[in-house]
Parts: C-alpha cells; structure tokens; sequence
C-alpha cells in the first residue's frame, strides 16, 4: 500500500473517473506514489466490476409478483401463490402428459381416418368440437383465419387433400411436435406465413424438441390411452381435465379472439431463455373452446419442459415450465 | 395440436442475452413507451419494462447485500416499490435512475431493517445459463466464485453510503451527478464518497485492514 492521505485517494479517485482538473491531473501524472495508489484503485475498480450472474427464474418470479400486484386480477398474488400454483401445475403433470398425448393420438388417428374416407369420397366427421372443428375449417379452406393459420390439431387442409400419401403425412402433421422437418414444413399457408413474418423464424434452427420422436411416437401413444376408449367420451375428458388444469394454474382466460402476438411469444422466450432452452417448439391446440399456446423446450443439458398459456393473454401471465424430463 | 411454427433460439440470440447488453438494450424512448402504457393499467408493458430493468435492479442489490438471498429479498421490494411508484412517476429523471434509486434505498432498507451489514456468503447460482450483468460470463467457474467471495467480503467492509456511492460507479457505471440524484446527495460528497469506499476496498485487496480514514492528512 502507498501512504496517501484520504484527501489524495479523493484525487486519485476523481482522476480514475476523469472528473480530476487538469491540474490535478498533472499532479497525480507527476507523483509516482499518486500513481501506484491509481494502480490499486484500478484494482478495486475491477473487482468490484466482477460481473453479478443473474438468477433469472427468481428474478421472473418476483416479476410476475410484482406485475400482480398492480392488479385486482388475481393470476398470481404473490410469490408464496406462484410457488403453490407451481406446485399444483407440478402435481398435474402426468395428467398433462397424458392429455397431450392423447391430443397427438387423436390427430393421428382422426387424421388418418379422414385420409382414408377421402380416398373413398366419403367426409365422415369424427370426434368431438376439437376435432369436428378442424375439420370443418379444413373443408372451407380458411383454417388459418381461425386459429392463426391452424386448426386445433393441426390438420392443414392441403396435407390432409392433397398428399400423394396421405396417410403418412398427415400423419407427420398430426404429431408435429414428433415430426421431421417435413411437419415443420407443414405450415407453408398463407397464414403460416404471415406468423412465421410475426415472429422472425429467419434465424430458427433446425432442432427439434419434442420427447416423442417420429419413430416412437405411436408406441409411446399406444402406452399412454386405451386403445378401447370412445373417442367423444375421450375427447370430453380431455376438454375438462385441460379445462382443470388452466383453472387450477390460476391462468386468467383470453378475451375471444385474440391473437398469437409478439408479446406473447417475447414472454415465452423470456422462459425459455432463463431455462437455458437452445430449441423449443410451439403449437396452438383448441381446448375447451380456447385457444391454447403449447411449448416443449430443451435445454442444453437435454432437460425436456413444457410450457403452456391460453393465447389472448399469454404476453402478460407469468409462465412456469414443467419439467417433463431431467 | 398442430406444428403452425417453429421458434428455436439462435445461440448468438441466446448470447447477447447473456452477455451484459442488458446495460444496452433498455433505450429510454422505449422505456417512455412501456411507462405510459404500464401506467395506463397494461401488465404487459408493466411485465416489459420490469424484464428490462430487473437484471441492473438485481445486480446493485447482489452487491450491497453481499449474498443471493437477500438481494433477491431486496429486488423483490425494488420491484414492488417500482409498481406502487410508477403512477406517481413524472419522467423528470430517466426511468434507469429512478430505478436506481429505488433499488438503492430498498436494498439499503432491507439491510438496515435485518440489522446487520453486508453479509458475504457462498454463490448459490453458478448454473452456466444464467446471464451477467456487469460483464460476460467468467470462463473459469473456480475464478467466479473465488471472485465473488473477494468482492463481497471486500464490499461488506465498506460503510453502506460509501458501499452504494461505489457500486454505482464502479459496477452500474453511474455519472457522479446520476449517483448524486440516486443518493439524493450532493456532487462533492458523491466524490468524496466514492473514494473513500474505493481507498478501502483497495487496502483490503492489498491485506491492509486499516481504516484509511485513520491516517494523517499531509
């Protein structure tokens, strides 16, 4: 340590930050022990600079805790509801698990049912509102107006009428989250373009995150339901056990209407980004007469979540990952 | 369920987020965008102009507190100060300012409120995906934590005004007048401040435990 006074370590302080008169500049340039104890402040300076590493999913919850409280609405009051929302969201995860597959397996299945009575000029309506409405709005051919661009299980009308093999890929489309990237190419309408302009996909990489892969997507479906079940009995259970879910979770229901927007896939991205996801996957599914965002996302460890939000208010709720793998 | 679209996060994307830009991206026309709609009653600016700030918010009050636990009890409060205040918001100073402020006194409130000073503890989040505000992310794990040690024990032993007169220098990059209206304090004492903490900080890098403050003036 150099002997300066406090009164120099004022000088040599106010120098480091060039608030010193040139004066006293050339006074701390022109005395050495002035320079060493600049030398040592430096020292300090950049220790104290040592970069804060942010913990991001505390930060969100407070965020959220914060945004309620300047609300009447109760999404979530407080930090201690967020956690025991989270809780309860973590207890339901096998029922969501299963919900979610369930939606896979029945656009698989009504997919290829569909194909199938195409190819015999027959339009047989199969299952609940979910899926008749899909279908109906695959027959006007403005799927997209109703759903940006996609009907709830995502059976664009050009896969289902138009593919060479149907079967096959309309099978591709209905587990698209399982899919290669001929799914992903699935969205190529009018519609999915102007998302895709909404939400710059310029940069999107080529990864997928879903657990299910195209290969072993049918078995894991096989596992999960009852191959004996009746489809609308099915369809009805899914709509209230979803409808559970989101009320359990405390999410506020969208207004009619409203738009997949910037906003809403900003906030996803804010999730995703605190779990460190480097690939995510989004798709909408119609769920009680709701539209509903889903989100699996992988990190770079190969943790596997899943995120889900009612689309009208998805760019102001606070988000909580499930955790489905890791 | 359908695949409408993919959203993958580009690493350089990813990156930039976690890289200290935070200093960089909360431009003061956006924040006078998000202020007014978050003051009209829209949670979702409200949300945005929150996730803008809460990494600088969080960073000063990891600082003057010394450990992650009661930073974030201190953000919490900055943030919940930031809510009830923002009506009463004039936009006479930057929103970074104000922000700074509030974050400051809630920081100090807290600590002065547990009775004790800065209290140096071990990292809790070393998690390699976290961002970093005031730098990019160290590469040795090691140096992060055996910095981090050094900075908050070094810290802890500075007296909180000078503490904060410090850290908003040094770390938040605060002008003396910016630090001045933080502090609510005049220039000249800002100076005197930020010397005396940074003279003590740098005595206790150089295993010197005097007070500075203790010597002879010449």
């Amino acid at each position: 340590m150099n002997d300066v006074s406090p009164s120099d370590d004022e000088l040599v302080s106010s120098y480091l930050d060039s608030e010193a008169t040139p004066e006293e500049v050339a006074r701390v340039e022109g005395d050495s022990d002035l320079l060493a104890r600049a030398e040592e402040m430096r020292s300090a300076i950049g220790l104290t600079a040592t970069p804060v590493q942010i913990p991001e999913l505390d930060l969100a919850r407070i965020r959220a805790a914060a945004v309620a409280a300047s609300d009447t609405t109760p999404v979530v009051r407080d930090l201690r509801a967020a956690g025991a929302a989270r809780t309860r969201r973590q207890q339901l995860l096998p029922r969501l698990l299963a919900v979610a597959a369930a939606f896979l397996f029945l656009g698989v299945a009504v997919t290829v049912i569909r194909s199938i009575d195409a190819d015999e000029g027959t339009d047989t309506a199969s299952g609940g509102d979910a899926v008749s409405d899909s279908a109906d709005a695959g027959e006007d051919g403005d799927s997209g107006d109703d759903a940006g661009g996609f009907d709830a299980l995502g059976n664009s009308d050009s896969e289902t009428a138009e593919s060479d093999d149907q079967a096959t890929e309309s099978a591709s489309a209905a587990a698209p989250l399982a899919g290669d990237d001929a799914s992903a190419d699935a969205g190529d309408g009018a519609a999915a373009d102007e998302a895709g302009a909404e939400l710059d996909l310029d940069d999107a990489l080529p990864e997928r995150a879903f657990p299910f892969g195209p290969d072993d997507t049918f078995d894991v479906l096989a596992a999960e339901l009852d191959p004996s079940a009746d489809t609308e009995a099915l369809l009805e259970q899914i709509r209230a056990d979803v409808s559970a879910f989101f009320k359990a979770a405390e999410l506020r229901f969208a207004e009619p209407d409203d738009p997949i927007d910037p906003p809403c896939v900003d906030n996803f991205a804010g999730v995703l980004v605190e779990l460190g996801a480097d690939a995510a996957d989004i798709a909408l599914a119609t769920v009680a007469d709701q539209e509903v965002v889903v989100v699996v996302a992988r990190n770079e460890a190969g943790d596997l979540f899943m995120l889900s939000s009612l689309v009208g208010n998805c760019g102001a709720i606070q988000i909580e990952p499930l955790i489905i793998s890791g | 369920m359908n695949c409408p679209f993919r959203y993958v996060f580009a690493r350089s994307r990813s990156a930039d987020r976690h890289t200290g830009s935070f200093f960089a991206i909360a431009s003061p026309s956006d924040d006078a965008r998000l202020i007014t709609a978050a003051q009209n009653g829209d949670q979702r600016a409200l949300d945005d102009l929150l996730r803008k700030h809460q990494g600088r918010i969080y960073a000063i009050c990891r600082r003057l507190a010394g450990n992650d636990a009661d930073a974030l009890d201190a953000t919490q409060e900055a943030m919940m100060a930031i809510v009830k205040g923002l009506g009463r918001f004039d936009g006479r100073a930057s929103f970074s300012t104000w922000s700074y402020r509030v974050a400051t006194n809630a920081c100090l409130d807290e600590l002065r409120r547990r009775g004790r000073r800065a209290d140096p503890g071990l990292p809790e989040y070393e998690h390699s995906d976290d961002a970093y505000i005031g730098g990019s992310a160290p590469r040795d794990p090691g140096e992060t934590v055996s910095a981090r040690v050094d900075v908050d024990a070094g810290l802890a032993l500075i007296p909180e005004d000078f503490r904060a007169a410090v850290v908003l220098r040094d770390m938040a990059g605060l002008d003396y007048a910016e630090i001045a209206a933080v502090l609510d304090i005049a220039p000249g004492t800002v100076r005197s401040r930020i010397a005396r903490g940074r003279a003590r900080l740098a005595d206790v890098l150089a295993g010197n435990q005097t007070d500075p403050d203790q010597r002879q003036s010449p």
